[in-house]
């Protein structure tokens, strides 16, 4: 998982996430999402972390 | 091997002579003349070695090449790598006992992109380079290693789309103000295409509109980026880009 974090000064929701995930990077990163907003990008963290413990395969 | 910092005159152009790795929108390796293949395991250590740009111990190269097993192992993989290297390969590299570099004659595309970036980041007057030319646009509007994922690609890969973005706005920014509204026009728009949901590249482009009296192209630019603003993020644009509009309506 990559998160890229810049912020859009004087917009209303200034801070801008960019998360890509995947659990094979030899395969690319399978999802790539912008994201404005601090719960969901904790939220998509952690349904990553979820996802990978339960693959048991430490998702990278 | 060449240092990264020596001047880019003519950054960007895949005409160079002498023997080259490019790194820019995919892996190449050029004896000056002609393209020569090379297997996907050189292709690695080649593109590791450039992205560090200075002489790196083969134990740090065979860890980051082969990070999924032990160190011996790891370091068998390498020796194993460089045994069988072809001659195209062979003669890029400086192997010592202990480290591994990019030989001295080689150039590396990356490497001058990089010195162009720098040179527009800073006070760039007297910049040598001829910023009007496509070639400028060109060095700085590709990724490196497209669809190379490993971590040692993704971290570098990052920094540089980051570092060209900043050098492609000040370069449209440039361009316009020197009235080469085209070239200002296509370097805005490598930004754009870069983070597309990025506002200073927007707002670099509906500059070079307005600088040529473009003020419809400003407007559906404007528009353009604000449906896509809304339909990604449920945002708007910020006050800054709809005062730069009202400017002209």
């Amino acid at each position: 998982m990559v998160l890229r974090v810049w912020t859009e000064d004087g917009s209303s929701e200034p801070l801008r996430v960019d998360v890509r995930q995947t659990f094979d990077l030899s395969r690319g990163f399978r999802r790539t999402l912008t994201l404005t907003d601090i719960d969901l990008v904790l939220g998509a963290v952690r349904t990553f972390l979820d996802a990978g413990r339960a693959a048991g395969n430490g998702g990278r | 091997m060449n240092a990264p910092d020596q001047p880019a005159s003519g950054a960007g152009s895949r005409s160079s002579h002498g023997p080259r790795i490019s790194l820019l929108g995919g892996f190449g390796l050029s004896d000056g003349r002609v393209d020569i293949a090379i297997a996907e395991g050189p292709q690695r250590l080649l593109a590791f070695l450039a992205l560090r740009k200075r002489p790196v111990r083969r134990t740090l190269a065979a860890g980051a090449l082969w990070p999924d097993v032990n160190e011996e192992h790891a370091g068998s993989s390498l020796r194993s790598t460089l045994a069988r290297l072809d001659e195209g390969a062979r003669s890029a590299l400086a192997v010592t006992a202990s480290q591994l570099a990019i030989a001295d004659r080689i150039t590396v595309d990356l490497w001058e992109s990089e010195a162009l970036a720098r040179r527009l980041a800073g006070p760039h007057d007297s910049l040598t380079v001829d910023r009007s030319s496509s070639a400028a646009v060109d060095a700085l509007s590709s990724d490196i290693l497209p669809d190379w994922y490993e971590d040692w690609v993704i971290v570098e890969a990052e920094a540089w789309r980051l570092q060209r973005l900043h050098a492609l706005e000040t370069l449209a920014d440039d361009l316009r103000r020197e009235g080469s509204y085209g070239q200002a026009s296509t370097a805005a728009q490598a930004a754009i295409d870069a983070d597309p949901l990025r506002e200073s590249p927007r707002a670099a482009l509906i500059r070079v509109h307005m600088a040529e009296g473009n003020v419809s192209d400003a407007i559906r630019e404007f528009t353009r980026y604000r449906a896509l603003l809304k339909r990604e993020l449920g945002l708007e644009p910020t006050p800054r880009l709809q005062a730069l509009l009202d400017q002209v309506r």
